[in-house]
């Protein structure tokens, strides 16, 4: 008797929660970087964002509707806006006109996308929170 | 003196064995009670509490990436292991209500 299709539910919010854990360590970064004229690809830093999709398992069950198996982070984006230029003279990496290219990254929408982060892992944790306590509620109904 | 309709009359069919006599199954099986059930769950929450062990054993040891999967493991083993409790506790019960039964 397989126990695993028990808990599916508390293993979907563990995946939301993963998945929101990787958008703050993202976010992080951004903010981290916010001042980095340097990155890997050569130019100044742009910000990051993640791109979530949802995880669905073999079709089972009623209706034979795929199961449900939370959400997972596909792909990580840069930024592909505008990067804003500020007249430094004295940086080194200052063009001919002294003019500095810096990050596209905006400290308040960071922020406010790490509030969210923090809210949504906050969400999932208390799905799974519920759902225990469900369970334990159901788990009452042996006792005599 | 003879009757010729009672010539025509089919004689009588023989006995035939019960059918659900010879369906039941021979003896039972009595070790497919309530011990394999109970020995399949005890395998099951055996795997869950692998589980949690392991995922606290990569927290000591540095190579957890996420609390919240330790947190999850360790609970699905605790429930797990409450529900096989409560099971063999009304399985119990029920043995002793039979013990205590009057002939």
């Amino acid at each position: 008797m397989p126990f695993r299709d028990l808990f599916t539910a508390s293993g979907i919010s563990g995946s939301g929660m993963s998945a929101e854990r990787l958008r703050m360590e993202v976010i992080a970064n951004n903010i981290a970087n916010a001042h980095s004229t340097r990155s890997a690809n050569g130019g100044p830093y742009r910000r990051q964002d993640v791109v979530f999709a949802e995880v669905l398992g073999k079709a089972t069950g009623p209706g034979n509707l795929p199961g449900l198996l939370g959400v997972e982070a596909v792909e990580r984006i840069e930024d592909p806006s505008d990067l804003p230029v500020i007249h430094s003279p004295g940086h080194p990496d200052a063009d001919a006109n002294g003019n500095v290219r810096m990050p596209n990254v905006s400290l308040p929408t960071e922020m406010v996308n790490l509030l969210t982060a923090a809210r949504a892992y906050e969400a999932n944790l208390k799905a799974a929170q519920t759902f225990r306590q469900m369970n334990e509620q159901a788990l009452t109904l042996l006792r005599s | 003196m003879t009757v010729p309709s009672l010539g025509t009359m089919s004689p009588l069919a023989p006995l035939a064995p019960l059918p659900s006599l010879a369906a039941r199954p021979s003896a039972a099986t009595p070790a497919d009670g309530f011990g394999r059930v109970l020995q399949g769950l005890l395998a099951e929450n055996g795997a869950a509490q692998a589980t949690a062990d392991e995922a606290v054993r990569a927290v000591a040891t540095g190579e957890a990436q996420d609390l919240h999967t330790v947190s999850l493991a360790v609970a699905k083993a605790d429930l797990s292991f409450r529900l096989i409790l409560e099971l063999r506790n009304r399985l119990a019960d029920a043995v002793s209500e039979v013990t205590r039964m009057q002939v």
